[in-house]
């Protein structure tokens, strides 16, 4: 319950302080939501497996941002920052979809 | 990768005995079959081992931290990423408010002038009250000039782009094309087509709305077509008044067999339709700043008797009409002969 009033609060934040986000953090924001969704996917299914450990949610949602983010930084400078995002858009949202059918599972039985 | 895949090192534990027939996709398996991150369930284990519950609270505040960072992500990148314009993009929609905004500016001065226009014609009337002849005659020599709108029967002449067969259209990036698009109307056209209306006999031409008068110009800007110095979009149509069979004087004038050659060659649409009532607004802007009137007549009236008899069409401008921007102004109330003054460099 916490854990969702708590995203609903930091949703609830960004709304109404509309940060401005500086130019040079731009491309690494897509990243960096792809790898938040990844974590909470993640998180909840293993709630639901009955193995949830909060030092493993904050420290894997941490390394997957700046794993993700360091890919795309070096994929910039390598002139091939749009496909190495792709390719993190693309593995992360592998895990996020095998994930959701498992918490569907756990859930619905289906 | 993983010791159980691996055929040379079996490990002795594993439930897969042999190799895997998918062992050359390790990666592919790996991602497929274990989305969930292994720390969790080593986490699990250790904690199993040392006698704890496997799982521990959610509600710990190293999560709640993490998941309003995590909110705060989701709403800043649905807010900062969802309009966004490039450079490009935003220079081009300042471009475009500007042009806007200068556009309406100039309608709202040309409604400004018209307004200002009539009020000055009322006054007029009120000065020349007595004298009936003066007024009728300052009425005919408003509508020859064009200070005055006009109405009556007449012909609609509307010219359009020929439909393209390839991709770059009128619609399309001028720049781009390597060569004038040749299905694309051009300013000669427009000219030419003006001249053969007022050799048909018309008494009033306007295009897209712009009254043609002693100093109004056709020509090419870039590939817009202006006329009164506005830009005109198309598809152009000349509004002209006349009598009832101009059409068919336009069809055997010059200008009508330019139209259908335009029509047969070039794939230009063409359509004329006579009615019996149309009407062409007045021009906005007939004065004149060096042009007077020789013997001292007052030559800031509009519409005086200099500026009448150069376009009532008797042999073309006089000596007194010369205007400062004679190179540019193609003068159209000489019908017999095709002045292209303004021809246009393509």
């Amino acid at each position: 319950m916490i854990p969702v009033l708590g995203l609903i609060g930091g949703i609830l934040i960004g709304l109404f302080l509309q940060p401005e986000v500086p130019l040079w953090l731009q491309p690494y924001l897509p990243i960096a939501v792809i790898a938040a969704l990844d974590a909470v996917f993640g998180a909840v299914r293993a709630v639901l497996d009955g193995i949830f450990n909060d030092k493993v949610f904050v420290v894997s949602f941490l390394a997957n941002v700046v794993v993700a983010a360091f890919i795309v930084y070096l994929g910039d400078q390598l002139g091939v920052g749009s496909q190495l995002s792709t390719g993190v858009v693309v593995v992360l949202g592998v895990r996020i979809f095998s994930n959701v059918a498992s918490i569907r599972r756990h859930l619905f039985r289906a | 990768m993983t010791p159980s895949t691996s055929h040379r090192t079996p490990a002795p534990q594993t439930t897969l005995p042999g190799r895997r027939p998918d062992e050359s996709m390790t990666l592919l398996t790996s991602m497929m079959e274990r989305p969930l991150d292994p720390g969790y369930a080593a986490a699990a284990e250790r904690r199993a081992a040392s006698g704890l519950p496997p799982a521990t609270s959610t509600a710990t505040p190293a999560v709640l931290v993490a998941v309003l960072v995590m909110g705060l992500v989701f709403a800043v990148g649905a807010v900062s990423l969802g309009h966004r314009d490039t450079t490009a993009s935003r220079a081009r929609s300042d471009l475009v408010s500007q042009i806007q905004a200068r556009r309406a500016t100039a309608d709202q001065s040309a409604r400004q002038v018209q307004g200002l226009q009539a009020q000055i014609d009322r006054l007029q009337a009120n000065a020349l009250g007595g004298q009936g002849d003066l007024s009728g005659r300052l009425s005919a020599l408003a509508l020859v000039t064009g200070s005055a709108a006009a109405t009556g029967p007449g012909l609609t002449v509307t010219l359009d782009d020929a439909r393209k067969q390839g991709g770059n259209s009128a619609d399309g990036n001028p720049r781009t094309q390597a060569q004038a698009d040749e299905g694309k109307v051009l300013s000669k056209d427009l000219q030419i087509v003006a001249n053969g209306l007022w050799e048909a006999g018309a008494e009033a031409v306007a295009i897209n709305g712009q009254r043609l008068t002693a100093r109004s110009a056709i020509r090419f800007a870039g590939e817009a077509i202006l006329v009164n110095y506005r830009p005109l979009t198309r598809p152009y149509v000349l509004t002209s008044i006349g009598s009832p069979d101009l059409e068919a004087n336009f069809a055997e004038s010059a200008g009508g067999s330019y139209v259908r050659a335009l029509q047969d060659n070039y794939g230009v649409r063409v359509s004329m339709a006579t009615s019996k009532r149309l009407t062409v607004p007045a021009a906005t802007s007939l004065t004149t700043r060096y042009a007077t009137v020789p013997g001292g007549a007052s030559a800031t009236q509009t519409g005086g008797s200099g500026t009448g008899t150069a376009t009532s069409g008797t042999t073309g401008p006089t000596g007194t009409a010369t205007s400062s921007s004679s190179s540019t102004s193609t003068d159209s109330s000489t019908p017999t002969d095709t002045p292209h003054s303004t021809e246009p460099a393509q």
